[in-house]
């Protein structure tokens, strides 16, 4: 399902229309942006949660000069499924 | 920090930013993530723009062991979702680093610089967490937010700085936020360096600081200025810090300035558009490199063999493998030798593929192998090696 098929079913589903949808899912991203620059995840029953990890800085060995990097701290946005969601999946094969 | 957010709170948050019903909001995010649930569910995967991707993709059984017993067990093959962030998303969330590039350090550099460095990291972890304690900290949210705002202009921007660094190094990441959260730890009344020796006290430093920001956002830099004042007494605070913020502060400002001496050029030669394309293509470039499809296309000889399947194409790049290919067109990744052999004579070592390299994707019934097939599986695994065998 692409984004346009996406958004023209919830404006569907939610009776709104396509624009609004539009300018919830930028706020909703911006929402998620900020929460995740703090660190926090967001949880979604029956869906999954978010969860942004920081990977620390650290020291690493280009492979091919040999210099010595100081990699910068990164946050990364992962997404675990709940139990309920994997189970949907599995079983509807 | 480090809290979990419940969907109610996060629809109250968005109600207030959008401006839109509370109801509203939270109807839009139940309805939004059943969607998704949704399309998951009947195996599709799923675009949001600005948002992420999330995929359905197949983990193949394997032998495991039971950690209490000891037992050799089974994992049988299942379906999993992997959730990418959208490259907007991944830019935003990082921009309390953004201004953070991988530095080269010195050879020289002594080894217990790493026990400093880790006390460093937790500092910055300390900012990161515990963000809202001092007035001085709290401006640093100040500043994602602003940062936030203005997100879109950064991109760009950054994309610029990217492209101008692409010399450098692919894994430089420049933009402006950091120096000042660098600038934080740096003692300024010690430097050390040439490049500072000329302006040796805090108001030199902080001009520079204007000069190099104001083509961006003058207001922020305003408040960034105060803010660095304000936070002069820490410095003393951690002397035996200072060394290493110097060292990569110099290192930054020098390779920022590079990319800068480098980018001016560029615009100036009016070389810049003809190679990068504008910062508007780039970010368009970085969208569309995900929405590469396999290709139909027509040949000539078609009248003859309307019967006949239409060959498939598809390209190899730096992150699409033969293998990748096969994941996608036969769903198992193990059938790639099958493209290979089929397009043998424009193709030397399966591992040292040009990235541009249009394959053909033959029908796998013409080699008489099924994907569900074990058996098939095991021939595709002993042709791989054969494959390799030959490079030996």
């Amino acid at each position: 399902m692409d984004n346009k098929k996406f958004t023209e079913e919830l404006s569907s589903r939610l009776d709104i229309s396509l624009s609004s949808v539009n300018v919830l899912i930028e706020g909703l991203c911006k929402e998620m942006v900020t929460k995740a620059s703090n660190l926090d995840g967001i949880v979604v029953p029956g869906f999954g949660s978010f969860e942004p990890r920081l990977r620390e800085e650290r020291i690493s060995v280009h492979p091919a000069s040999g210099k010595r990097l100081l990699v910068p701290p990164r946050i990364f946005l992962s997404f675990k499924a709940s139990p309920l969601l994997k189970q949907k999946i599995n079983n509807g094969k | 920090m480090e809290n979990k957010i419940a969907i109610t709170s996060l629809a109250s948050l968005l109600a207030q930013s959008s401006g839109k019903s509370k109801k509203l909001c939270e109807d839009f995010l139940r309805e939004f993530f059943k969607l998704t649930a949704e399309a998951l569910e009947n195996g599709e995967s799923l675009k949001i723009k600005g948002f992420g991707t999330f995929k359905i993709s197949d983990v193949e059984s394997r032998i495991s062991v039971n950690v209490n017993t000891g037992e050799p067990q089974e994992i049988a093959s299942h379906k999993k979702i992997v959730f990418t962030p959208a490259k907007e998303m991944a830019v935003a969330i990082n921009a309390p680093f953004e201004d953070f590039e991988s530095v080269e350090m010195d050879d020289e550099f002594p080894e217990n610089i790493l026990i400093q460095e880790e006390e460093l990291g937790e500092d910055s972890d300390n900012i990161l967490t515990d963000t809202l304690i001092t007035e001085s900290q709290s401006n640093i949210i100040d500043e994602i937010n602003k940062n936030e705002e203005r997100s879109d202009e950064n991109l760009v921007s950054s994309q610029i700085l990217e492209a101008g660094s692409i010399e450098e190094g692919e894994d430089d990441e420049i933009t402006y936020e950091a120096y000042h959260e660098e600038e934080e730890k740096v003692p300024l009344e010690s430097n050390q360096t040439d490049e500072y020796n000329l302006e040796n006290n805090t108001a030199a430093f902080s001009t520079e600081n204007i000069t190099y920001d104001s083509t961006e956002n003058p207001e922020v830099n305003s408040e960034e200025f105060s803010h660095e004042t304000d936070s002069n007494f820490e410095f003393e605070e951690k002397p035996q810090k200072s060394r290493f913020g110097i060292g990569f502060l110099v290192g930054a400002l020098s390779t920022f300035a590079v990319c800068a001496v480098i980018f001016m050029i560029g615009c100036f030669l009016d070389w810049w558009p003809v190679n990068f394309g504008s910062p508007k293509d780039l970010v368009a470039e970085q969208q569309t490199v995900e929405k590469i499809e396999p290709e139909v296309i027509e040949l000539p000889v078609q009248e003859e063999s309307i019967s006949e399947k239409e060959p498939v194409y598809d390209t190899v790049s730096t992150t699409r493998y033969l293998t990748t290919i096969a994941r996608e067109h036969y769903g198992n990744y193990n059938f790639w030798p099958y493209i290979y052999l089929e397009n043998e004579s424009i193709l030397g070592h399966p591992d040292r593929i040009t990235p541009g390299t249009k394959v053909v994707v033959p029908d796998l019934s013409k080699y008489g192998v099924n994907p569900s097939n074990k058996e098939d599986v095991e021939t595709a695994k002993k042709k791989a090696v054969e494959i390799y065998a030959r490079f030996n």
